[in-house]
């Protein structure tokens, strides 16, 4: 009886100083202000290029601690007009509604990234390998519902697309000039609307350049492949940059970094992490 | 030594201070819902409860997710209902001893298995299957959905519907055999209005899983936000309040997470509406079967 309450008393005191050393070490950082702070959120597309860039560049300049997080596009540039980061990254262009809140953004482009317009393995075999972009309008619009419309069988088309905060789907909507779609199905990332367009028989969707291939294969677009060639000299016209937003120029920590992305060895990383080098 | 009379006293203001806590997070979570909630309410009033769902009009309507929340979670109990009163009856009135101990847990087992799985089983195997079947114009549908969360519910509803069955005195079953009435009189007369009180929340429980679902849901109902046509179509795409949140949560900001907020409230809305219906017919259901006028 005496041992038990012994015991609980160690355990109690241990989980009180383990609570106590808790809270004030989240006080403290190691070399106290010497450490410079850059944050930077925003597009899950981008993010990789991010989180990739700051692991080698907080390796070399341990005086400067970059931290990553995703969120989305829009979140990212709204980080920016509220301050709440450094650096806001998107993967589409800055709306003019969001410049008025913060008029002296400054955008850099870090990277490209190609959007593929994607088919079932079934319909591309059965002949639907190019479209018009007149043609996919009015698949996403609803105008055209089954693939005779477009040279392929008479089958019903399903209309794949990306949920509609993402940036994927801002910038497919903007490159379309649509504000409205048709679709189907709703997918969350690239890789669902791959599975779902990869599951079915007779569906479309749209994914980055990166995420092509087995059974969802890319149709040309305007008869142009999507190739980075293509997205390069400007002939494949579904591209998109990936930006950086600052709150005016960047200067200091913030700089470096961003001078490092676009270095050459950030934007061989650019490369790594499957997008399209700007430099 | 402390005493006696102090130790029942900190045992007393031990509890009450548990419970209190317990009680204080629940509220802290309602209000934060209401509070975070309140600017789309502020701002689009009954829009919210609209069709219309379009971002960039900054049109904000939830009610096909709303709808689709209820078709998904009727859909599944007309699948999951018949089918766990119908192995419950069995495993508790009719198999042999060593048939039920063997098919109870693995029943049971069912509720282990993570939602993910299942999630992923109704988008590659059963969307694929029905998409086959039917001719369906792609693999997501309400139907895929009802049938997942069907088979969710189902070890919930045969579990606790056994148990309540079980729990029914044998005196009972044993004075109607006596009388002459044939097994199956004995289990529809007798056991089933007996135990009803607990068949009924074994449905509430497994519409609460049904209701409540958001992984399996959000791989296979297609996250569209549009109304079935017509709005009985289990072929059709569309949205429950639970995959609407998980969809659009992680790339929103400004005033759509008020209206995920907002949402969060209707789905809180809808359960507590259903569970209150429930616990009125389960009252209900007693005194018709108990005799209690």
């Amino acid at each position: 009886m005496k041992m038990q309450g012994k015991r609980k008393a160690i355990v109690l005191s241990v989980l009180g100083l383990l609570l106590i050393s808790a809270v004030f070490m989240s006080g403290c950082t190691e070399n106290g202000d010497e450490i410079q702070e850059v944050t930077v959120t925003g597009s899950s597309t981008v993010l990789p290029i991010s989180q990739m860039c700051a692991e080698e560049f907080n390796r070399n300049n341990p005086n400067i601690r970059v931290s990553v997080s995703g969120g989305g596009s829009g979140y990212g540039i709204n980080a920016i007009v509220e301050g709440t980061a450094d650096i806001g990254q998107s993967s589409r262009d800055i709306r003019s509604s969001e410049i008025e809140k913060v008029p002296n953004v400054v955008e850099t482009t870090v990277g490209i990234d190609g959007l593929a317009i994607i088919v079932s393995k079934t319909v591309y075999d059965q002949g639907v390998i190019d479209l018009t972009t007149q043609q996919v309008i009015d698949i996403y619009s609803g105008v055209i519902t089954n693939w005779n419309q477009v040279g392929g069988p008479d089958e019903d088309i399903y209309v794949v697309e990306r949920a509609d905060t993402s940036g994927t789907y801002g910038s497919f909507m903007d490159m379309m000039d649509i504000d409205e779609t048709a679709a189907h199905s709703t997918q969350l990332e690239n890789s669902d609307v791959k599975r779902t367009v990869g599951t079915a028989d007779y569906a479309i969707g749209y994914v980055g350049m990166g995420y092509v291939g087995g059974n969802t294969p890319a149709v040309k677009l305007d008869g142009v492949a999507g190739t980075t060639a293509n997205v390069l000299s400007g002939a494949y016209p579904l591209q998109r940059g990936l930006h950086y937003y600052t709150n005016g120029e960047p200067t200091g920590a913030v700089k470096e970094f961003i001078d490092f992305i676009l270095s050459p060895r950030g934007q061989e990383i650019v490369a790594e992490v499957g997008f399209i080098p700007v430099q | 030594m402390i005493s006696r009379k102090l130790k029942d006293k900190m045992v007393h203001y031990t509890f009450f201070g548990i419970a209190t806590f317990s009680v204080l997070i629940i509220s802290f979570i309602f209000i934060f819902l209401f509070v975070k909630a309140y600017p789309a309410i502020d701002a689009l009033g009954t829009g919210l409860l609209s069709k219309e769902w379009n971002i960039s009009r900054n049109q904000f309507g939830i009610l096909p997710a709303i709808y689709g929340s209820v078709f998904v979670a009727i859909g599944a109990l007309i699948v999951a209902v018949p089918l766990g009163l119908g192995a419950s009856i069995y495993l508790s009135e009719i198999a042999p001893n060593r048939i039920r101990m063997i098919l109870k847990p693995l029943i049971e087992l069912l509720a282990g298995i993570p939602s993910i799985v299942y999630g992923f089983i109704g988008a590659i195997l059963l969307g694929r299957f029905l998409y086959d079947t039917f001719g369906m114009r792609g693999p997501n549908s309400f139907l895929a959905a009802i049938l997942i969360l069907g088979i969710m519910a189902l070890p919930i509803i045969v579990s606790m519907s056994d148990d309540a069955m079980k729990a029914v005195p044998k005196d009972l079953k044993d004075a109607s055999l006596a009388l002459g009435a044939t097994k199956w009189q004995t289990i529809r007369k007798v056991t089933i209005p007996a135990a009803i009180s607990g068949i009924t929340s074994a449905v509430i429980m497994g519409m609460g899983r049904a209701i409540g679902e958001t992984m399996a849901v959000m791989l296979i109902i297609g996250s569209v936000m549009r109304m079935p046509v017509p709005f009985f179509n289990v072929f059709d795409t569309g949205n429950t309040l639970t995959a609407l949140i998980a969809v659009q949560m992680g790339e929103s900001h400004g005033i759509i997470i008020n209206v995920l907020f907002a949402a969060g409230i209707m789905l809180f809305t809808i359960v507590a509406v259903m569970s209150i219906i429930s616990d009125y017919l389960q009252v209900r259901t007693t005194e018709k079967f108990e005799g209690k006028r």
